[in-house]
């Protein structure tokens, strides 16, 4: 009987222990918001917030580094002359987003999902970025590899300037909204891309117009097709949709008309009398 | 008695189409009103948007038919400055932003602001400079061209007005004589100038979506020789007569497009080559 009990309590000071564990695996799985601001020369951080309130606590973004893990969020901020680098380590972010930058700006981490480069900001990411964002105007330096990169801008006065160690997949101009795109161009050499004042600078013969094409079979992953967009019905009777220039014959058709009804009323008047 | 009855019938029918002639009458002198109004409002607002008009806004003398613009020719091609100058044009990028480049054809009315706007490639159809309603409309850059980086191809979309606005003098490009006087193109990007020769000029029209043939209205980009050779062999076979200008891969081009009736959906097509660059020019800032 005394050993059943102490069986029985040693699977309670077990579970005891493991249930806690459980909770907080589960709840580490999310992804941790953490804001980082240069203070003087120091970099300083506060988590679980985008906005870096000085007012409240704040530590050394030594001590994030201990809790960051892969998929969390870091906001960068800096108002000081003397930011030195910032190194995030090679820990995969989910999204960095620049909102402020007094200064050139250089950021060390591993590879990003989304970073967003706002605008009035300069930085340079050392890392490879799925989606790259930067907003007009800005300076961006990409010393890895970004797969789409898109510049938002509104009207003519595009003031960004971007570059490119690696490759760049896919480059998209878009409106500040990003509601609807100028183009897209695709596959620059490594090295060759660049903006300049928000135009494309990079030699023609070191991108292309043309989306590749879609990867072979054997490349694909196994699991089921998506479904595609419903495609309306090519009508066989449907022309190409271009621009209709031609100029109407209204006036014409009712000068003519009016023309004939004049003469038809002429006519009858001169035969009823 | 039936005579009467038959003279009052053919009395009420003469009074109902004279009425009817009338209101025709009206409606036409009321398209007409429009007409006018529409032009002058295109002209006084281009005309302000021109270099010569440093002073702005420009009062126009309402003309019926436009006269020529005595443009500047391309003979002798103007040096180029080394450094970048101001943009001539820059009031109208400034004043719109959906602006993409100016468009002159030196001799002739063509001297228009092109507009782009890949939201809605049709928004400037039947809208002014200014976006309010207009029959004359706006050139329209394709929605698959673009000037910066530069596709193969610039296609620019514009009105055959029988005022002869917009590119209402463009179906005078069937006169090998018109083609001489008139060979070059000139097209003020937002970066550089670019001056252009006329390689062919051809009807074709726009087809089914279906059909399986050359289609000039697809031709933005050439990656390859086969695509460049399948645009320039047509087009050089379609052309009302040989330019004598030559173009190879590599070659940019602007082509001009714009309605005729010679079938259903038919177009006037007038393509050239960018044969040289002119000055170069200065962001557009405030």
């Amino acid at each position: 009987m005394k050993r059943i009990k102490a069986i029985v309590t040693l699977f309670a000071v077990l579970a005891m222990f493991l249930l806690p564990t459980a909770g907080l695996t589960a709840e580490a799985s999310n992804p941790v918001t953490y804001s980082v601001k240069c203070l003087g020369n120091q970099w300083r951080y506060q988590a679980n917030t985008s906005k870096f309130d000085e007012g409240y606590p704040h530590r050394e973004v030594y001590y994030m580094l201990q809790e960051m893990k892969d998929g969390d969020i870091v906001v960068v901020y800096s108002e000081s002359d003397s930011a030195p680098d910032l190194n995030l380590g090679s820990i995969k972010l989910s999204n960095l987003t620049v909102v402020t930058t007094a200064k050139h700006t250089i950021i060390f981490s591993g590879d990003i999902t989304d970073a967003f480069i706002l605008g009035n900001t300069s930085v340079s990411l050392n890392c490879n970025v799925t989606n790259g964002h930067v907003y007009d105007p800005a300076v961006a330096s990409f010393n890895g590899n970004v797969q789409n990169l898109t510049l938002y801008k509104d009207g003519h006065n595009a003031n960004t300037n971007i570059s490119c160690a690696g490759v760049v997949d896919q480059y998209r101009l878009a409106s500040m909204d990003g509601s609807y795109t100028y183009f897209q161009i695709y596959n620059f050499h490594e090295g060759k891309f660049q903006v300049m004042n928000g135009n494309v600078t990079t030699p023609d013969w070191a991108f292309s117009w043309n989306a590749p094409a879609a990867a072979a079979p054997t490349q694909a992953p196994a699991a089921a097709p998506a479904p595609q967009p419903q495609q309306p019905a090519q009508s066989a009777g449907q022309y190409d949709s271009v621009p209709k220039t031609g100029d109407s014959s209204m006036m014409i058709a009712l000068l003519s008309a009016a023309s004939l009804c004049m003469a038809g009323s002429f006519t009858l008047k001169r035969k009823a009398n | 008695m039936v005579m009467n009855e038959r003279k009052s019938k053919k009395n009420f029918f003469s009074k109902f189409l004279l009425i009817i002639a009338i209101l025709c009458f009206l409606a036409a002198g009321a398209l007409a009103v429009l007409y006018v109004r529409d032009y002058l409002a295109t002209n006084r607002l281009i005309d302000g948007l021109k270099p010569s008009n440093d002073d702005g806004y420009v009062e126009v003398v309402p003309e019926v038919m436009p006269t020529a613009t005595p443009g500047p020719t391309l003979e002798p091609t103007p040096e180029p400055t080394p450094e970048p100058v101001e943009h001539p044009y820059k009031e109208a990028f400034l004043q719109n932003a959906d602006t993409a480049a100016w468009i002159q054809v030196p001799g002739t009315v063509i001297d228009y602001p092109v507009m782009w706007t890949p939201a809605d490639e049709e928004y400037y159809l039947y809208r002014g400079f200014d976006k309010k309603k207009n029959q004359n409309g706006c050139l329209i850059l394709d929605t698959d061209s673009c000037t910066n980086p530069l596709s193969t191809n610039l296609i620019i979309h514009g009105h055959n007005m029988k005022s002869g606005a917009m590119f209402g003098s463009l179906l005078k490009y069937d006169s090998v004589d018109y083609y001489n006087e008139h060979k070059n193109i000139i097209l003020y990007t937002e970066d550089v100038q670019r001056n252009y020769e006329i390689v062919a000029v051809f009807r074709s029209q726009i087809y089914k979506t279906t059909d399986q043939v050359f289609k000039f209205y697809k031709f933005f980009n050439a990656t390859t020789q086969e695509e460049f050779d399948d645009f320039y062999n047509n087009i050089k076979a379609m052309s009302l007569y040989d330019t004598g200008v030559t173009a190879e891969f590599g070659d940019n081009f602007i082509t001009l497009a714009t309605c005729t009736y010679h079938v259903t959906n038919g177009r006037f097509v007038v393509v050239a080559k960018e044969v040289s660059q002119g000055d170069r020019y200065l962001p557009i800032t405030q």
